[in-house]
């Protein structure tokens, strides 16, 4: 802990994952268990601080004593004398004095200072050769806990009384975390861990805050309260800038945020190819306020609402069939009569779906995830699809399932529709008959097997990030494989133009929905493969646009025909830059 | 000031339960009581100190009381591991 930051200028270096400029002192988050702040705190407010501690005490012990009475009644003293160690140790100045005095002298907040004094006393517990000895190390993590838990039910340690902007550093952020960053004080985050497609970099995006990951030990690296640069475009974090370095990194905000007024320029502009053929640009969003976004930028429509955020932000809680409701209805209105397409809940793998699921499996991303999890949790579905039903009558609406990769469960699924659509009639409530139904292809079997899909739905998208991680068999978030990471590998784009393919001879609609679609380097060859509906986070829309209004499509499906007789990802981008580069007069970059 | 070792013989050692009987024990004097295990000597009314002494079945320990009521201490805690605790064995 330092109150003297530590002056010197450092660089660090990591994957810019959505850009911009962030300029804030640092906050570093703990994640043990729940989320904890290494909140520092001004000397006068020690005072305050050490009367909340000692209210949380006063709260613990009375907890305590209750639930000791409780064991009591249902189980008898013997039992129930375990809560006498716990109120021993609620009362044993070598704990609490030890929390008190910390909080005094590195002036941090009393949940920081419960968590450290906790996590030394258990690391001795750790070093016990005594097997039962050592775990009653869960006695102290148990009261430690209550008493964070009665710290954070009185005046929780809010981060919107923090006065400055504030830059988040941490091991890792989840995507529900992140969600919750829309907001001041917090101006940009950077993580150790994580990679350029995860869903926490796509949130940042989606949400305009500057975000750098992958740098390794960050956390130890940084002390809080550094005045600390985020550049996301770049990649990097600078710590304790100059005056220079900071206008330095403001002016190429500035010039940024010009070259992206200019793009906007094209807002109103079709994108149609100088030969004349029209895509479709719409977004992809995970948040109802993000449709502004979507509209600021030209999107044609909504190509992919992440409906599962809706439950990430209830989260333990499930929305209910009227919550539903209402957020899709004003997706809706506000994007009608363009297309909204919703996925249902893409929950499980690593999202968050433990509160459902019930437990932890060994192989999350290959589990009980996606359309699987909706339709082993029928209850949590039906609501979900009934609220869709209902605001159908709203605007355009497409309903499309995650992870489909057979024919049995599009079946499935249509069966469980027409039974809903049995009951609203039979309860008189409106709906539109002909919503279109739709799945993702993102299961390399499922792409391989289109032809057969596409007989019985109105629509496919392509999900280009997990279609790409399970053909080539890597992890994504891995940064050991995250090199095999590569979108223009031959197996990858044949599956792609075997999909649109599929589409194209029955008769449907292919969109592409993922990071891809909103990479211009990926443009032509996509236009080329013949991919007329592409959605991406609204950001990238005006630079792909332009693109496309530069290119001739009979160019592109040149360039798409002789990428394909390449043999490695290498030599297919290469060509592919090559390409375009001679086409488009701007260049290409990846941030527009 | 007086000192009594005794070899810990409950099946469990100063568990959380036994150390929080010993504790109890100990507070109701007014003598300073201290527990030593090899070379690391504890509050006797703490009892995170007594639980960090890790003293499994087998063990020494060395128990203290100094003060006006040290004989009377010091006869209750040896009771207690006469007792085992008052543990089911």
């Amino acid at each position: 802990m330092t109150e003297e930051p530590r002056g010197r200028l450092r660089t660090y270096k990591g994957t810019g994952v959505s850009p911009g400029i962030a300029i804030g002192r640092a906050l570093i988050l703990e994640k043990r268990g729940g989320s904890i702040y290494r909140v520092p705190i001004r000397p006068d407010d020690v005072a305050k601080e050490l009367r909340r501690f000692d209210q949380a005490i006063a709260h613990t012990k009375a907890e305590i004593e209750d639930l000791r009475e409780k064991v009591t009644r249902s189980m008898g003293d013997e039992y129930a004398s375990i809560f006498d160690a716990h109120a021993m140790i609620i009362e044993d100045p070598s704990f609490v004095d030890e929390i008190r005095q910390r909080i005094e002298s590195e002036l941090i907040s009393a949940e920081w200072a419960v968590t450290t004094v906790k996590d030394e006393l258990l690391a001795r517990f750790d070093s016990f050769e005594d097997a039962y000895l050592r775990e009653r190390g869960e006695d102290i993590s148990d009261v430690a806990r209550t008493l964070i838990e009665s710290l954070e039910g009185n005046a929780r340690h809010d981060l919107s009384e923090i006065e400055h902007d504030v830059i988040i550093l941490a091991d890792d952020v989840t995507p529900s975390d992140a969600v919750h960053y829309n907001r001041k004080p917090i101006v940009g985050f950077a993580t150790e861990s994580g990679g350029r497609t995860s869903h926490t970099s796509i949130i940042a995006k989606s949400i305009f805050l500057p975000a750098v990951i992958g740098v390794p030990r960050l956390t130890e690296m940084i002390d809080n309260e550094e005045l600390v640069i985020i550049d996301g475009w770049e990649g990097t974090i600078h710590v304790n800038p100059s005056r220079a370095m900071i206008e330095e990194c403001l002016s190429r905000e500035r010039r940024h945020r010009e070259q992206e007024g200019r793009l906007l320029e094209n807002r109103d502009v079709p994108p149609v190819t100088r030969d004349g053929r029209t895509v479709t640009l719409r977004a992809n969003i995970e948040l109802v306020p993000e449709v502004n976004d979507a509209i600021r930028f030209g999107a044609e429509g909504i190509g992919l609402y992440r409906s599962e955020f809706l439950y990430i932000s209830k989260s333990p809680d499930l929305p209910s069939e009227d919550e539903h409701y209402e957020v899709y209805r004003e997706l809706l209105e506000k994007m009608s009569p363009n297309t909204t397409i919703i996925r249902t809940f893409d929950l499980g793998g690593k999202k968050l779906a433990r509160e459902v699921i019930g437990s932890d499996e060994d192989n999350p991303v290959l589990g009980l995830r996606g359309l699987r999890l909706c339709m082993r949790h029928r209850d949590m579905f039906r609501t979900q699809l009934r609220a869709l039903y209902r605001a159908s009558v709203h605007g355009d609406l497409w309903i499309m399932f995650p992870l489909v990769s057979n024919l049995q469960e599009v079946r499935h699924v249509k069966a469980l529709l027409k039974e809903i659509e049995r009951q609203l009639e039979a309860e008189g409530i409106e709906f539109r008959k002909d919503i279109p139904v739709g799945i993702m292809i993102e299961v390399p079997a499922a792409a391989l097997i289109a032809d057969i899909l596409a007989t019985e739905v109105d629509f496919f998208s392509i999900g280009t990030n997990d279609l790409i991680q399970y053909s080539l068999a890597i992890d994504r978030g891995n940064e050991n494989v995250e090199y095999l990471y590569e979108p223009f590998h031959p197996g990858v784009l044949r599956m792609i133009r075997g999909v649109i393919r599929a589409g194209s001879e029955a008769n449907i609609p292919v969109s592409l929905c993922g990071e891809m679609a909103g990479d211009p380097i990926f443009t032509a060859i996509l236009l080329g493969l013949g991919l007329e509906h592409f959605s991406m986070s609204p950001a990238s829309i005006p630079m792909v646009k332009s693109v496309i209004t530069n290119l001739k499509y009979s160019d592109s499906r040149r360039i798409a025909e002789q990428a394909l007789l390449r043999k490695t990802a290498q030599e297919i981008e290469e060509y592919v830059i090559e390409q375009v580069a001679t086409r488009i007069p701007q260049g290409l970059s990846r941030f527009g | 000031m007086i000192e009594r070792e005794i070899e810990i013989s409950n099946k469990l050692g100063l568990h959380a339960r036994a150390a929080a009987k010993l504790v109890h024990t100990a507070a109701r004097f007014a003598s300073d009581i201290k527990v030593k295990k090899g070379s690391e000597e504890v509050d006797g009314k703490s009892i995170l100190g007594v639980l960090l002494l890790a003293a499994a079945k087998g063990s020494k320990i060395t128990i203290s009381a100094d003060g006006s009521d040290e004989n009377e201490a010091i006869e209750s805690i040896q009771q207690l591991f006469d007792d085992k605790f008052d543990e089911s064995e």
